[in-house]
């Protein structure tokens, strides 16, 4: 399988930031949720994915090509949705449209009609005059309107409330019945991303802490109740992160060592949770 | 780069009242005081430098890291903003020269084209400042861009420069060829420079 996002040995240094050794990839056809904690080098790396920035060190392939050196081909097939709508303020949806017609041999008016519609987008109100939600809803319609192959989209979720989340994550699965479609989304609402990812790529001060598939990742861990007897037990190595309280210790626990033990299903919040705050073992 | 050509128009159609009003200001006034030479050297300039000024919407609502996204190259877009610069100058030439005919009649139409040529000039010193250091931090050398002109000439007054003798000497039509060649230089080398500027441009 062709993979629609290749990152190797990604490197950025910023005063007070690194981005260090970032590697991934997304085969064609799938959904990466990219999460990480506010500052954890989310937007730094779609930013890199995109060529608006360039790399220190290490390589970035999108849809096989070089983003920064990439010619006007490449974004053709790219639909992106950046954390604010990057439309200026004066203009409205129609002199969007007319933008985006202008630039995209493939544009397609109807569909970018049919989804402002869906999405109730005012056509005459200028973007200044937009809530955070409906300029999030703009920017997707924009980002949708032409034959796009690879969806990249950074914190698209949050500023929107539950019903449109979820009608969001509707139009993504709508988007991905085309095999050949992919789409790379950053957000810290982890419950939107478990619903509809196929891959899930942590990050954490600049470092990927992992980057696999959902469903080996939701298999791998439970969240173990124990005694400190039983973590005493535990051979060190299976225990991702653990948290004590009064009531005695939650552990995220490797399935294979958990055996015998009080456990729930551990959700990739769980997950971020125990590598981000719990006590290393 | 059509796209991005027409993103500024659609901007600038939206300032359209207030440019039109300051204009209309002038024209009023170039009547009153019959002098054609007054709006047609204003105006040109205003309308050249106007793109400029929009690029600070772009830059607050982060266009340009939209606009990458989209299919354009980056030496497009950096094309695109003096393409509509001077679009915006010839289409006011144009009309001042229009005004200047009716007020001062054919003999300020070679003012004109002066103003125009300034315009361009000050057009090439801007766009690189602007997209070197934004519009906020070039605002303050931009300025000084403007005084340039007044700046050589003071300059050359202390100096010693007999500058009336000097125009009077030049021969007026092999004068305006040469400074057009000039300017028409300058713009190249400007759009050259911008392109360099925005190729490493970050966002």
């Amino acid at each position: 399988m062709e993979n629609a996002i290749e990152v190797s040995g990604l490197a950025k240094r910023y005063p007070g930031f690194a981005l260090e050794g970032l590697s991934f990839s997304l085969p064609s056809g799938c959904i990466m949720g990219l999460i990480g904690e506010n500052g954890a080098g989310k937007s730094t790396t779609i930013r890199l994915l995109l060529g608006l920035a360039r790399p220190d060190a290490g390589s970035v392939r999108l849809l096989g090509e070089d983003p920064y050196s990439a010619g006007t081909e490449l974004r053709e097939r790219l639909g992106v949705v950046m954390d604010d709508c990057c439309v200026p303020e004066t203009l409205c949806l129609r002199d969007l449209r007319r933008i985006l017609r202008a630039g995209y041999r493939s544009f397609d008016g109807r569909r970018f009609d049919a989804l402002a519609e869906r999405f109730e987008l005012p056509e005459k109100k200028p973007v200044k005059d937009y809530s955070r939600g409906m300029r999030m809803k703009l920017s997707l319609t924009a980002a949708l309107s032409h034959d796009c192959r690879l969806l990249i989209l950074d914190e698209a979720t949050s500023g929107l409330d539950p019903v449109v989340r979820d009608e969001l994550l509707d139009i993504f699965l709508e988007f991905i019945q085309d095999e050949g479609r992919s789409i790379l989304v950053s957000s810290h609402i982890l419950s939107d991303l478990e619903k509809v990812c196929d891959y899930v790529t942590f990050i954490h001060g600049g470092r990927l802490l992992f980057s696999e598939e959902k469903d080996t990742l939701l298999e791998k861990y439970v969240v173990a109740k124990l005694s400190e007897a039983e973590l005493r037990s535990l051979d060190p190595a299976k225990v991702a992160g653990l948290r004590r309280s009064a009531f005695g210790v939650e552990a995220l626990v490797e399935r294979s060592a958990a055996r015998g033990l009080v456990c729930d299903p551990a959700g990739i919040e769980d997950i971020m949770l125990y590598y981000l705050r719990g006590e290393t073992k | 780069m059509r796209a991005m050509i027409l993103k500024d128009l659609l901007c600038m159609k939206k300032q359209a009242k207030s440019v039109l009003l300051v204009l209309l200001v002038w024209l009023v006034i170039s009547l009153t005081t019959a002098s054609g030479a007054f709006f047609c050297g204003l105006s040109i300039i205003y309308v050249i430098i106007l793109p400029m000024a929009s690029l600070s919407y772009d830059e607050r609502s982060h266009w340009d890291s939209r606009a990458l996204t989209m299919p354009v190259t980056r030496a497009q877009l950096v094309l695109g903003r003096y393409i509509v610069a001077l679009l915006m100058g010839l289409a006011m030439l144009a009309i001042s020269a229009v005004v200047t005919l009716l007020i001062d009649g054919a003999e300020g139409l070679p003012l004109c084209l002066v103003f125009f040529l300034a315009g361009v000039f000050l057009l090439s010193l801007c766009m690189p400042l602007m997209l070197k250091l934004g519009v906020e931090k070039a605002r303050i050398l931009v300025a000084l861009c403007y005084l340039v002109p007044f700046g050589l000439m003071l300059l050359a007054e202390q100096l010693g420069v007999d500058i009336d003798g000097l125009l009077s000497r030049l021969d007026s039509a092999y004068a305006a060829a040469a400074g057009a060649v000039l300017v028409f230089a300058a713009l190249c080398v400007s759009v050259l420079i911008s392109m360099g500027i925005y190729r490493k441009k970050e966002f």
